[in-house]
């Protein structure tokens, strides 16, 4: 007995000074990641970002709600299949990347100058953000903000309402085109570089967000106005801005992608009917005859039908230099037209301070539309002569045109201004009107719960019924 | 006494050519204490390598001469040494010994009295697994272990299943002391026995991976005495079992009314002039709610092939009820394995080849593999050995059927229109040059609209794929006293697999082609020490070592983006736009030090513990060590019962910890990078916040278990308890993506499991010519989820289950692997909440189920009469759910059976509503109005998905299924003595027979194959997207042994 424990005790002995002797070991390099790069490369994430664009000027879903597209054969989209719907892919991807850029260049000024300037580079994020917060607030209305981007330090970031995110925008454009400097920028596939057109995206972005709210605080909404009019906005076709696209598979028009191996998408009737009633030279730049006319009929497809069972091959379709091609149409973030549009409006409004009258700024728009889709200036001016004077239901479906193929916008201000008088399909498959908002997604009640239900309790139940703050009628 | 028909196939031995003096055949029988003559026992000349086995009868003949002593030994019986006398006769008598005096092995290949262990472990032998001649080892194991729930890909495709134990899919699978890297290196046919260690106490030996259960495999070795050479073939044949029940009543299109074509003499080549007034399906459709199968004439989608013989042929719209089962073909596989074994007291060497050659039920899928094994040892000198094993695997596929939405399975149960002749698709899917399809745009336009066809899927599209394996290992025993022995040993595994495809020119799809290659390789070098000793009634073993492990895995790979410049040509230099090209490197090193120390008291109570340090590369550079224990102990009771009925009794018990390493760079943060645009690169954030503090896990396990025998081993029972808790795990937690990230990695999370296992082993009958053995497997494993993360109660594992966002979630409290979906809103009587059109209404966010089974278990019967065996193996599953992609789509086109027939007033559904057709919705409106209308069919049905109607579509994944039949005979000693052959065996094996009971309505699916890779599949095997159809095989095998 005495035997086996002193062999057991002296084999524990052995086995604990082996044991105690080492508490960590030194393995070197072994985990560095030889796959992914550490480098604080800013410039390389603005590109990111601003590949999140297409997804945003690309998009088919508000084509539906201004029914200006019709589906062929699968019509659940344009019958409203989806109600929920996630802004978390801005978040972590392109916003992220952003509030990045911002951080680097906050927190490590002299390491990050390959990207440009630090001021710079710190405005573009900002208004880069600005416009995507612009985007998504104006899809589903009380959005995080002020608590959002923060990780782990703030895991259940608080909705901003509406008009918070409207201000703090705002602010930010103004703040960021403020402390642009002469240092250059890199990464900028947008405008190369060059700042002054960075600034005029800036101001072109406040106008817009003004005139939005312009049922809701009309004053606020004159003086942000007039404002960004005096700093510098877009004034012609040529500064309108196109989304860079490429036609290389990776960054080509999400249009062209659509109609690779598919044919889903075509004009609607509504839209081909009212160009052929009011003979807008834009029909035949808008869309394509019919193949079994070859090319010489126009026929659009009803809105909204369940199995609508027509061939393509009867029907218009989309502009080849769209769908064939898209690096050059089908991709604008925002047009002189739309610039013209908001001037006359906010004559139409009786706001001063601002140059020209409602029916000089609204034969502008009309003009630069037709400009801009290539339509000769002699048909151009023909079709002038024939419109109706201005006002807010004539200038409001002469935007509606001019917004093709600018789902976003085009939506935004369908709800704004009321016009085109729309119904809801019958075989409507969600809600109860075309809708005006888009519900969150699915993952909200259970992944940001309190905050989730304080929006919802402050802004209305969660459904594509549900108007938007700046949406008063 | 135990017959065993195998064990003396496997033991047979051939008389070697001896020297020297005089011999003379001494013969004799074996036999048990009570007279029961003992087949397959070893008649061994001691100090030679002379030796024989018993036949059936138990009679032996062996050359030796007068003073040799035979040494007689049997498993289970004390060895016995006769002197030869005399006498040409000598007859043995064998005693038992003490029952159960199994031998088993557990961790580090250690071999330890399965009396004395205190942990769960099931062995299996290697003739068991070999009897249902099946490649996959995952599949040969199902229902043989309580506890192991096995997880099927398609039957009729190259999918390897996988093992849960106990709930948990990271099984370690060890063959020789080497960690394989995947199932499929395994050679089923080296197997000699297989012994799954099924809890964190029976693995504290091998650390962190094992923390789930290991299955110890030891291969086939000679053995000392043994020279066969073996041949084994197999052929068998598979065929389509389960199809679903389609409609054959409508053809396809969108609606009845028929298209009739109008030659446009503007347009229209002259050849069309005839053609006005033809009737034209809706080719584009890929659903079949078109114009009923009525014999009219029509013109099919081949009748618009240019210079086709069948051009402008108008022929009659009729079902063909039989499509689909006249595309599948029969799958044929051959797998012929030679094996030769020697072995003398020195030295002992065994060598295996395994040729098999397999196609699919599917045209153009083929696979060839090679396995060659060589394993020996030598024994150097008195004190030294050397033993040495090499497995090389090398595998060639052909196409790998598309399992998942989106292939064959889709196609054909999802959308695809019914009158379809398949003979027809087969012949002209190719004609001149072109492919064709049956879903061409139009009658003017062939390009496809959705869908190749389906034969181009296989002779268009391509994929290939080859596997290089390899894994050996060297090492060296040294017995330095009698006490103790060293042993060094050094492992290497690699595998690498190169594969390629392409989407082939002509199809709807853009042309590409992508390559990739893979490598992953693992060294390892282990030494121990091992200590033995005997203090009176104490035996003590203790054994101490170290082991090194170094990790490398490394792949890339390349597509053409945007197309490919070349017709018929596939590479990555003619990728029109740049190629995408992606490489990823990982590589870790961990070091170890471990000791076991065991201590029995008078072969009746024994106490063992582990202790285990581990270093790893992948944790926190500051804290990289983890700390793994186990402590278990035994105790045999049936000594203290002492009643002759029971035979055997043991109580044990053990508890164990086994941490965890966090993943390869889990704690480090680095960018994503993109495509540049423009010469612009692209760095982005990545969407889960790394964290360098990262630790891993903890998971501690406590288990009581009994085992009995009863009635001299007539019936045994084994029962085990166990409890296990996982704390601080390291995982992603999911958070709202406005944080600007969609999982954060933390260490929080608990989870614990609990559960029951169950093995009972009957043997009703045994008699001289008759023993049917049979045994059930039980076990139930529940799952919780205890915490999650601060203020976090719920996770989403999985939200893209189908359509509208079924979620798998673990909720706080409840039990792991929630359903959470949409369900049909009812009110208090349980009648449906419709609107006032009758479309149904849902309540969001409803628990419908839970991802785990509630039992699983197995039941095996072997039955031995005379020469010939019967075994059954049958498996079952109880609980569960999946959610079927299938059965949705094939109503929502109008696929299903379900969807034609009469409705309520006895019209034809499909007929429209205002003629009386139309499907009878009756409910209430959400304020109690009552609804009773008519819907039309299409739209009902498209209602029936659109509703997202996630309740409808989620079944019970239980199942009964009879997976393996085998019929054997071997050829009596008598009819064989004049061939060179020492033992024949001929059998009949069916594989994958019968799903004996399933719980889907609609039918047509098999629970357990789900897939497990696809666009919508995920890793919990909980939805299938377009099943392709299970296959059973029927084979015939034929085993020489020389």
């Amino acid at each position: 007995m005495k035997n086996l424990l002193t062999k057991i005790g002296g084999f524990t002995i052995c086995i604990s000074l082996l044991f105690a002797s080492c508490e960590t070991v030194d393995f070197g390099d072994e985990n560095v990641n030889p796959n992914s790069p550490t480098n604080k490369k800013t410039d390389a994430m603005i590109t990111s970002a601003i590949t999140a664009i297409p997804g945003i000027v690309g998009a088919v879903d508000p084509t539906y709600y201004v029914q200006q597209i019709s589906d062929v054969t699968y019509t659940t989209g344009s019958r409203y299949s989806d109600e929920q719907w996630s802004f978390d892919g801005f978040y972590t991807g392109a916003l992220k990347d952003l509030q990045e850029v911002i951080d680097l260049n906050t927190k490590f000024p002299t390491e990050v100058t390959g990207g440009g300037s630090n001021a710079n580079q710190i405005a573009v994020a900002h208004i880069l953000m600005g416009y995507m917060y612009h985007n998504i607030t104006d899809r589903w209305g009380a959005i995080p903000m002020s608590e959002a981007l923060q990780g782990v330090d703030k895991i259940y970031p608080k909705f901003d309402l509406q008009e918070d995110v409207y201000s703090q925008v705002m602010t930010n454009l103004d703040k960021a085109v403020g402390m642009i400097d002469g240092g250059g920028l890199n990464g900028d596939i947008m405008f190369n570089g060059d700042m002054n057109k960075w600034k005029m995206f800036a101001n072109t972005l406040k106008m817009r967000m003004a005139l939005r709210m312009a049922d809701v605080n009309p004053s606020a909404a004159q003086t942000a106005f007039v404002a960004a009019w005096n700093a510098g906005v877009i004034s012609s076709n040529a500064e309108s801005v196109h989304y860079p696209y490429l036609t290389e598979d990776a960054h080509d028009n999400p249009w062209q992608d659509r109609f690779e191996t598919r044919y889903d998408f075509v004009p609607s009737a509504l839209l081909i009917d009212h160009l052929k009633a009011n003979s807008d030279p834009r029909l035949a730049e808008f869309a394509d005859g019919s193949l079994i006319s070859n090319g010489t009929e126009y026929v659009g497809l009803e809105y909204g039908l369940e199995n609508p069972g027509i061939l393509e091959t009867n029907l218009s379709g989309i502009d080849a230099r769209v769908i064939k091609d898209g690096t050059n149409d089908g991709g604008y973030l925002m047009t002189y037209a739309e610039v013209c549009f908001a001037m006359s409006e906010a004559f139409l409004r009786g706001w001063s301070g601002l140059p020209g009258s409602a029916q000089l700024w609204y034969e502008y728009g009309i003009a630069a539309s037709h400009g801009q889709w290539g339509v000769a200036s002699a048909d151009a001016s023909a079709y002038l002569a024939s419109v109706a004077p201005v006002s807010m239901e004539t200038m409001a479906m002469e935007k509606w045109v001019a917004l093709y193929l600018q789902g976003y916008e085009g939506w935004a201000e369908w709800r704004r201004l009321d016009y085109p008088v729309l119904s809801p399909p019958s075989a409507a498959i969600s809600g109860t009107g075309v809708p005006v908002r888009h519900g969150y997604s699915a993952l909200l009640p259970t992944n940001n719960k309190e905050a989730y239900e304080a929006a919802v309790a402050a802004q209305g139940p969660d459904n594509q019924d549900t108007k938007l703050w700046w949406d008063t009628k | 006494m135990k017959t065993n028909l195998k064990k003396f196939l496997a033991l047979s031995f051939m008389i070697m050519f001896q020297w020297g003096l005089a011999q003379t055949s001494v013969s004799g029988t074996v036999s048990d204490s009570s007279g029961v003559p003992l087949p397959g026992a070893t008649v061994l000349v001691a100090g030679t390598s002379n030796g024989v086995t018993t036949d059936f009868d138990g009679n032996y003949s062996i050359e030796a001469s007068e003073g040799d002593v035979l040494s007689v030994s049997y498993v289970g019986y004390v060895t016995q040494n006769v002197t030869v006398g005399a006498s040409a006769t000598v007859n043995v008598t064998l005693a038992a010994d003490n029952a159960l005096e199994e031998v088993v092995v557990t961790a580090l290949g250690i071999t330890r009295d399965k009396k004395s262990l205190g942990f769960a472990q099931q062995t299996v032998s290697g003739e068991t697994l070999a009897e249902s001649k099946q490649v996959d080892l995952n599949v040969a194991l199902t229902g043989k272990i309580a506890g192991v729930q096995m997880i099927g890909g398609s039957s009729s495709t190259f999918d390897n299943g996988f093992l849960r134990l106990r709930g948990e899919s990271d099984v370690l699978y060890v063959v020789d002391g080497i960690k394989v890297y995947t199932m499929s290196d395994i050679n089923t046919d080296n197997i000699a026995s297989i012994s799954v260690l099924k809890g964190a106490a029976a693995t504290a030996l091998y650390g962190a991976d094992a923390k789930s259960g290991v299955i110890v495999i030891s291969s086939k070795k000679a053995k000392v005495g043994e020279s066969s050479f073996t041949i084994d073939h197999s052929t068998s044949v598979s065929s389509v079992s389960i199809l679903p029940n389609y409609q054959n009543e409508y053809g396809g299109g969108y609606d009845q009314e028929w298209d009739v074509f109008t030659y446009n003499p503007a347009t229209d080549p002259a050849s069309f002039a005839s053609f006005t007034g033809h009737y034209t399906p809706y080719y584009g459709a890929d659903e079949s709610w078109g114009p009923k199968l009525d014999g009219t004439l029509v013109r099919h989608w081949d009748s618009w092939i240019p210079n086709h013989p069948n051009f402008g042929e108008q022929r009659a719209w009729n079902p063909n009820p039989n499509n689909v089962k006249n595309f599948y073909e029969s799958g044929i596989e051959n797998s012929t394995s030679l094996a030769f074994a020697s072995g003398t007291e020195n030295t002992q060497v065994r060598g295996s080849l395994r040729l098999i050659n397999e196609t699919l039920p599917f045209p153009n899928t083929a696979r060839n593999q090679i396995d060659a094994s060589v394993n020996g040892s030598v024994q150097i000198t008195d004190n030294l050995s050397a033993y040495s094993s090499l497995n090389y695997q090398i595998r060639k596929t052909e196409n790998f059927p598309v399992n998942g939405y989106g292939g064959l399975g889709a196609n054909f149960n999802q959308w695809f229109q019914r009158q379809i002749d398949m003979d027809r698709m087969r012949d002209n899917y190719f004609y001149e040059g072109q492919y064709y399809t049956w879903n061409r745009v139009s009658a003017r336009n062939a390009t496809p609209k959705y869908w190749d066809s389906p034969y181009f899927d296989f002779y268009g599209d391509r994929t290939e794929q080859r596997k290089n394996i390899m894994f050996g290992n060297f090492g060296l025993n040294l017995d330095i006293n009698e006490n103790l022995s060293a042993q060094v040993e050094a492992r290497n595994r690699f595998n690498t697999y190169e594969s390629n495809g392409r989407t082939g020119w002509g199809g709807i799809d853009t042309p590409s082609y992508n390559e990739s290659s893979s490598r992953y390789s693992e060294n390892e070098l282990q030494a121990t020490l091992a200590y033995t000793e005997d203090f009176g009634d104490f035996d003590v073993d203790a054994l101490i070592g170290y082991q090194a492990t170094q990790r490398r895995n490394h792949s890339t790979s390349a597509s053409s983006a945007g197309g490919l410049t070349v017709p018929e040509f596939y590479s990555i230099a003619t990728s029109k736009d740049r190629p995408n090209y992606s490489t990823s490197l990982s590589t870790s090193k961990q070091l170890a030090t471990f000791s076991q120390v065991s201590v029995g008291y008078n072969s009746m109570a024994y106490l063992e513990g582990s202790y285990r340090f581990d270093w790893g590369s992948t944790a926190n550079a500051d804290a990289n060590r983890i700390e793994t224990w186990g402590l278990s102990g035994s105790f045999i009771l049936d000594k203290l019962i002492n009643n002759k009925n029971v035979s055997f009794a043991k109580l044990r018990a053990g508890y164990s910890e086994a941490p965890v390493f966090p993943g390869v760079y889990a704690t480090s943060s680095v960018y994503g990078v993109g495509t540049a645009h423009s010469g612009n690169p692209i760095f982005r954030v990545p969407n889960t916040q790394s964290n360098p503090y990262l630790l891993g896990g903890t998971r501690s396990e406590l288990e009581f278990g009994t085992e009995f025998s009863f009635f001299n081993n007539r019936l045994g029972l084994d029962l085990t308890i166990y409890e296990r808790t996982d704390k601080d795990l390291p995982i992603s937690i999911p958070v709202t993506g406005a944080t600007g990230y969609s999982g954060l990695a933390v260490n929080s999370g608990q989870q614990s499991a609990k559960g029951v296992e169950v093995t009972l082993n009957l043997v009703p009958v045994q008699t001289e010519d008759l023993r049917w053995d049979i045994s059930l497997n039980y076990a139930q494993n529940k799952k919780y989820v205890d915490a999650l993360a601060e203020g976090i109660e719920r996770r989403v594992l999985d939200s893209w289950m189908s359509w509208g966002g079924l979620q798998t979630q673990e909720v706080v409290g409840e039990e792991w692997g929630l359903i959470v979906g949409r369900k049909k809103a009812r009110d208090a009587n349980g009648t449906q909440i419709v609107t006032e059109t009758g479309r149904a209404t849902f309540e969001t966010n409803q628990v419908l189920g839970n991802l785990l089974p509630d039992f699983t278990g197995g039941l095996t019967s072997a039955l031995a009469y005379k020469n010939w065996d019967f075994n059954v193996g049958i498996d079952f599953q109880s609980g569960g759910r999946f959610f079927s992609t299938s059965n949705m789509f094939s109503y929502y086109s109008g696929l299903h059976e379900d969807t034609v027939g009469l409705n309520a007033k006895g019209n034809p559904k499909r007929d429209s509503v205002a003629d009386g057709g139309g499907v009878n919705v009756v409910g209430v409106t959400a304020d109690g109005t009552p609804v009773d209308t008519y819907q039309s069919a299409s739209f009902h049905y498209y209602q029936h998905y659109f509703g997202n109607n996630h309740e409808n579509w989620l079944y019970d994944a239980s199942y009964v299924k009879l997976r393996t039949m085998r019929i054997g005979y071997n050829f009596p000693t008598d009819l064989i003595e004049n061939t060179p052959f020492e033992a024949i065996n001929v059998s009949l094996i069916g594989n994958n027979l019968l799903l004996l009971y399933s719980n889907i309505p609609e039918g047509g699916l098999d629970p357990s194959e789900i897939e497990g890779s696809g666009s919508i599949a995920s890793g919990y095997r909980n939805v299938e997207g377009g099943q392709l159809p299970p296959s059973r095989t029927f084979g015939l095998n034929v085993s020489l042994k020389f």
